[in-house]
């Protein structure tokens, strides 16, 4: 097992190098002179030579992208054109809503569409299932930013439920502010949940039953039912936990589809985080950021896929061993 | 050269008119150039001199500045403001006749859904109005605009000037605490003088070219709560350069003074302030609380200036930049108030009698050459573009209703005494596109590239610049079209390489009179983004013979003939005037409305008790 | 490659003519058993026309705008309504239709070319390999949406032409990796080895063994790229990121309209059904294609970004 992980951790990170690339060499071929963008209006050609020279402008590609990843490796991720501040100060406010908006994603999308999917599969071929699918199909074809739109105009406007926009922050500094601060955070972050959940869980449902009538048809499964144990237990028991793994999966792998979902709720919903940060760095080609928030995002990515497969490996041994 | 001589002429008129407003201050040193004539010409002078002062503010960033700029109502506003006069009157109506004791009005607290960010809290770093926003709440100048945007006290206690006019003697109010505890003096003043010297226009100007060159003699502390600018030449600007302008000289603590001015100063900003500031969520909200050892001027409440009460325990702005987001969270009852938005908007609030809504003086649409690069560096191109515009279909779009736009071909704001119709005819709202057309085709323009910048995120401008896509587009230009946002927007126009054409809009401080006339960035030759080039040099000679005038009748003549050029040399696209609302929450008191300089700040505010 | 007999391989890939007699059988055959892809053909079939004959459908000049006009509720003049700028939106509607469809067939045509190729190519050069899966694995670590908004953010000007290039950029990594993947498990079959034992060389088997025995899996994959395409390109233009205002795409009709949920609900209403309608249609078909090409496929797809 030790094995597997280090082996894993160390194919992780040619990937991270390219992607540093990758990051890097978007910003060096972006038009524009960084100088003039960092030094403003009123910069002389001097003033702009000195910037340059600082920041390492002048030097070669090569040695820009290895100071530039030294700076990425220490956790500097530079410095805003637009605001002239460190970009991590700028970023660290930014994390609370989009960890919080991704979380409940995750939890509520799993519970709906695992519980869905196997409500289909215990189902399967009664209306009841194709009802589900048909919900899964549309779930699929469903652009976030309209089904938002729908939403907020059911809920919001018209029934006046929950707030139309806004972010109620919760506070961790402590248990009690914590109890105080979660009902009106989780009352203005339902409707961006909702949305995204209704979503995700649509794809989940889809692969949990197609996962459970693949394993209700093993053969242990049948020996499980010859028992004369309940249809319940058999279900949960026998079938439910090796279905799981390809679920676990395939959940891990749709967290870079959830990435739009954050985006654009983020930006419908006025939530100040991650994604509203990048569309707004977008908007004023402010490149240090998008650099910065695209290494941040592809490095969590890489990492819960890493976390995903070293699971799997410990839930299936088959993974180990046969790789 | 030209353009700083200009400036000079501006800035003797100005010499003139300040010292009427200091004289009718009351407060003014005993007359120093006792010209009775100058006493008489008070009125008309008096608001020239406050729109030089805020001259500065267009010149840089002219929309973020629009809730400081309005100005003075004037006839023609007052058919917009007065259902929402109407509306505060019998507020306070009901207020007075309830006599509420002062006991009653404290507490509660106030969310503001702001509309501009928020990238540093240094009022002295930048000029951006979300900034400025809470800055005003926090710090205080020595010197602050009245209801009429004259200039009245806040922490500065008396002004004197000697029998020369070259020494100014300033007294602060003692008392004066800061919000971590340390009482003001001159020093800390001094300090912030130092920081503002070379940035904050107006100082710059008086010291530049009445004062001594040095800082350290210019400015002296005589003591701890007295000192003195000192002048090698007289002149009555000296308490403008200490008043609201750009990079204006908010009092603050000397660990701030100590930054210089290029740099952004950091953590929490410290003042003497009604409210202290609380915290900052970056891209999200920022907060502030009253302060209790705050120390009132003993003066009678004018605009900012004079007594300030802080009657909310808290103040929160949430920064929404989407408008229509911005409505609907106060609709929601998520905010208490929602700056500024279009009046398309505040069709669906004037039902809602739990709000109430407040007009801001007329903004003017505007849009701006490239003089330095073809097509627009020839004059022909530019008048037949002007000559094909529909002006109406830009202000439609632009302020969403009928009633919320005016066609307005006047430099100065419409239905003032300034307003004029010299050299319109055929040149504003003329629509004739096929003769323009036929006009760039004979010029050889025809497929030739223009780009237009389009600020999305600012919606007259963005209204603005779609109608004129369709108008270049039809005069025969190959239409560049470059979607962007406003902070972009604005960086690029400061290089004339990078585009051709773009829309703005402007508050109505440049548009009163004849000094705010003479402080117009936008036609000064070489002066602003556009720069101007003024070939025939008319513009330059009509604006040295304004500057010279005394007489009214002739100032007008004056001004008659520099429009008429002014549509001659095609000098920018005037598209026209248009009026935004802000709105509260119908059971706030203390709003004066009308569009002063503290119609939105917090303080004085207070929510009827049930 | 439909009439050689000498070196007549073991296995021998279906002619074009028997291709398309099966497609022709199977079509009948699907529609006949899964009403589903009618449905989706039709919706296709409606909104193609739609995005080919929509100069003889709309009846106004939708890119200009028309302020007198703003905010007309859905009626007989203005089927749809007509949004912020007085502009209608049923042709606005139309029109988003030619774009979606145009961006989403050139972004899954050139992507399913260029994976396709690189795929073969590396699939059998193990040095390749190597050096072009790294690159592959470093662009699907970022997630696309990102990448392509970092993309566009390069670009000047903005326009239908940086949408296609990003997206285009995005989408070919993942095809690139899947068609390989069916490269590899292709390249160790015994007809491929039989062929290789009769002194075929390395093109040849790319060619007649292996690329027509991945056209399923390809077919397959490519209805679902359209369809997350098309959902991409909305959220681009929704995000502002897409085409400027004044060209319609339904993700920026849908941005038009966000912000008058309450007066004007019609402007994102139509145009996101329209949106809903066409990448259900996509996902219908493309779903019962990939029961009847390849059963085996089943899971084996995964959700591309939306």
């Amino acid at each position: 097992m030790r094995r597997y992980i280090a082996q894993r951790l160390l194919t992780s990170i040619p990937v991270i190098i390219i992607v540093g690339i990758i990051t890097f060499s978007l910003l060096y071929i972006a038009p524009g002179d960084p100088a003039a963008i960092i030094g403003g209006d009123e910069a002389t050609p001097e003033q702009l030579e000195e910037i340059r020279h600082q920041l390492g402008f002048d030097k070669p590609y090569h040695v820009q992208l290895g100071r530039w990843g030294s700076r990425m490796i220490h956790g500097d991720l530079g410095t805003s054109i637009f605001s002239k501040r460190e970009i991590t100060m700028l970023i660290r406010p930014r994390i609370q809503p989009t960890v919080s908006l991704g979380i409940q994603i995750i939890i509520v999308s799993s519970l709906l569409g695992v519980s869905l999917g196997m409500l289909a599969a215990w189902k399967a071929g009664a209306k009841l299932d194709r009802a589900l699918m048909v919900f899964a199909v549309i779930g699929f074809a469903t652009p976030g930013f309209w089904l938002a739109f729908l939403l907020i105009w059911g809920f919001a406007v018209n029934l006046n439920w929950f707030p139309v926009i806004g972010y109620a922050p919760v506070d961790i500094s402590s248990l009690g502010a914590f109890g105080r601060t979660l009902p009106s955070h989780l009352h203005s972050m339902f409707l961006p949940v909702l949305v995204n959940s209704v979503l995700a869980s649509a794809f989940i449902s889809r692969i949990t039953r197609s996962a459970m009538l693949e394993v209700l048809r093993e053969d242990y499964v049948r020996t499980a039912r010859a028992k004369g144990l309940s249809e319940i237990r058999v279900f949960l028991r026998h079938a439910f936990r090796p279905a799981a793994i390809p679920i676990v999966t395939v959940i891990g792998g749709s967290l870079a589809g959830l990435a739009t979902g954050l985006v654009v709720t983020e930006r419908i919903f006025a939530i100040p985080g991650l994604g509203r940060m990048l569309v707004e760095a977008i908007a004023r080609r402010d490149y240090p950021i998008i650099q910065g928030l695209l290494m941040l995002a592809s490095t969590t990515f890489i990492t819960i896929n890493l976390a995903v497969d070293i699971l799997y490996a410990y839930v299936d041994p088959r993974v180990r061993y046969g790789g | 050269m030209k353009r700083s001589l200009s400036l000079k002429l501006a800035l003797l008129a100005v010499a003139a008119a300040a010292l009427g407003v200091t004289a009718a201050c009351g407060e003014a040193a005993p007359a120093v150039v006792p010209t009775p004539v100058v006493i008489d010409r008070t009125v008309i002078v008096e608001k020239p001199v406050e729109k030089i002062v805020k001259q500065t503010v267009i010149v840089e960033k002219p929309v973020e500045k629009i809730i400081q700029q309005t100005v003075v109502v004037e006839k023609p506003v007052e058919k917009i403001v007065q259902q929402t006069v109407v509306v505060i009157q019998t507020a306070t109506a009901t207020a007075v006749v309830a006599a509420v004791p002062e006991s009653q009005k404290a507490g509660g607290s106030l969310k503001i859904a702001a509309s501009g960010s928020v990238q540093s809290f240094d009022p002295n770093w930048t000029t951006a109005s979300g900034t400025h926003n809470v800055t005003y709440s926090i710090q205080e100048l020595l010197l602050a605009h009245t209801e009429q945007y004259a200039l009245g006290k806040q922490l500065a206690e008396s002004w004197i000037s000697s029998g020369d006019g070259k020494t100014w003697t300033f007294r602060i109010r003692s008392g004066v605490k800061f919000h971590d505890g340390t009482p003001l003096t001159t020093k800390q003043v001094i300090a912030t003088l130092n920081r503002q010297k070379d940035a904050a226009a107006v100082f710059k100007l008086v010291q530049a070219q009445f004062g001594t060159p040095v800082f350290t003699d210019y400015v002296k502390v005589v003591d701890d709560l007295t000192f003195t600018i000192n002048l090698k030449e007289p002149t009555g600007l000296v308490p403008f350069g200490l008043g609201p302008q750009n990079f204006q000289p908010l009092i603050q603590s000397e660990a701030w003074s100590a930054v210089p001015q290029k740099e952004t100063a950091k953590g929490d900003p410290i003042g003497t302030g009604p409210y202290k500031f609380e915290k900052w969520t970056p891209g999200d909200r920022w907060s502030m609380v009253r302060f209790a050892d705050y120390k009132a001027s003993p003066e009678k409440t004018d605009g900012a200036a004079g007594r300030q009460t802080a009657y909310l325990d808290r103040v929160e702005y949430i920064e929404i930049p989407d408008q229509t987001t911005r409505v609907a969270a106060l609709e929601a009852g998520e905010v208490d108030m929602a700056q500024e938005f279009p009046a398309d908007l505040a069709v669906r609030l004037e039902k809602n009698t739990k709000i109430q809504l407040v007009s801001m003086a007329p903004n003017r649409l505007l849009g701006h050459f490239n003089h330095l690069k073809p097509p627009f560096n020839n004059v022909e191109a530019r008048r037949a573009f002007i000559q094909a515009y529909d002006n109406e279909k830009a202000l439609l779009l632009a302020a969403g209703n009928k009633n919320s736009y005016r066609l307005c071909p006047s430099l100065m704001q419409c239905g003032t005494d300034w307003e004029s119709s010299a050299g319109a005819a055929g040149n504003y709202y003329a629509k004739k596109t096929a003769e323009s057309k036929a006009k760039i085709a004979a010029l050889g323009m025809a497929g030739m590239k223009v780009r237009l910048m389009d600020p999305t995120d600012r919606q007259p401008a963005h209204a603005a610049a779609q109608v004129s896509r369709e108008v270049l587009a039809d005069i025969g230009f190959n239409v560049e079209f470059l979607v962007m946002d406003w902070a972009t927007m604005v960086t690029r126009r400061a290089d004339p390489e990078l585009w051709e054409f773009f829309h703005t809009w402007s508050g109505s401080s440049v548009r009163t009179g004849p000094v705010g006339h003479l402080a117009f960035g936008e036609i000064q030759y070489n002066g602003w983004f556009n720069k101007y080039q003024d070939v025939p040099g008319k513009g330059r000679d009509s604006l040295t013979k304004l500057a010279k005038e005394t007489d009214v009748a002739k100032q007008k003549q004056i001004m008659d003939d520099f429009q008429a050029y002014f549509y001659e040399d095609a000098i920018f696209l005037q598209v026209g005037e248009f009026f935004s609302r802000w709105a509260a929450r119908a059971d706030m008191r203390g709003i004066v409305g009308g569009g002063g300089p503290a119609d939105q700040l917090p303080a004085n505010k207070w929510f009827q008790k049930k | 490659m439909s009439t050689t007999t000498r070196n007549a391989p073991l296995y021998m890939a279906p002619t074009f003519q028997e291709r398309v007699q099966r497609a022709y059988r199977g079509t009948v055959h699907v529609l006949r058993r899964e009403p589903t892809v009618l449905i989706g053909a039709v919706i296709l079939l409606i909104m193609a026309s739609m995005a080919i004959f929509g100069t003889f459908i709309t009846r106004t000049d939708y890119t200009r705008v028309d302020p007198i006009n703003r905010l007309i509720g859905p009626g007989v003049q203005h089927w749809f309504g007509t949004d912020t700028a007085g502009r209608d939106v049923f042709d606005r509607t139309i029109a988003g239709a030619r774009l979606s469809l145009m961006i989403g067939f050139a972004v899954t045509l050139i992507t399913t070319m260029i994976g396709t190729v690189v795929a073969l190519i590396v699939g059998y050069s193990r040095l390749l390999d190597n050096v072009v899966m790294r690159f592959v694995d470093g662009l699907l670590a970022f997630p696309s949406i990102l990448l392509a908004l970092a993309l566009i953010a390069l670009m000047p000007n903005s326009g239908i032409r940086n949408v296609i290039i990003a997206l285009s950029v995005t989408g070919t990594a993942g095809k690139i990796r899947l068609v390989r993947g069916a490269v590899l498990t292709l390249r160790e079959t015994a007809y491929v080895d039989a062929a290789r034992g009769m002194g075929a060389r390395v093109p040849r088997i790319l060619m007649v063994h292996i690329a027509p025995n991945t056209l399923n899996l390809i077919i397959v994959q490519a209805t679902f790229t359209l369809a997350s395409t098309i959902l991409a390109e909305a959220s681009l233009s929704f995000l502002g990121a897409g085409t400027p205002e004044y060209i319609p795409s339904w993700g920026n009709i849908v941005a038009t309209g966000q912000g008058y949920v309450q007066v004007a609900f019609w402007i994102s209403f139509f145009p996101g059904l329209f949106l809903t309608a066409t990448v259900l249609a996509v996902v219908l078909i493309g779903d019962a294609l990939r029961d009847y090409l390849d059963p085996k496929l089943r899971g084996r797809l995964e959700r591309s970004t939306q």
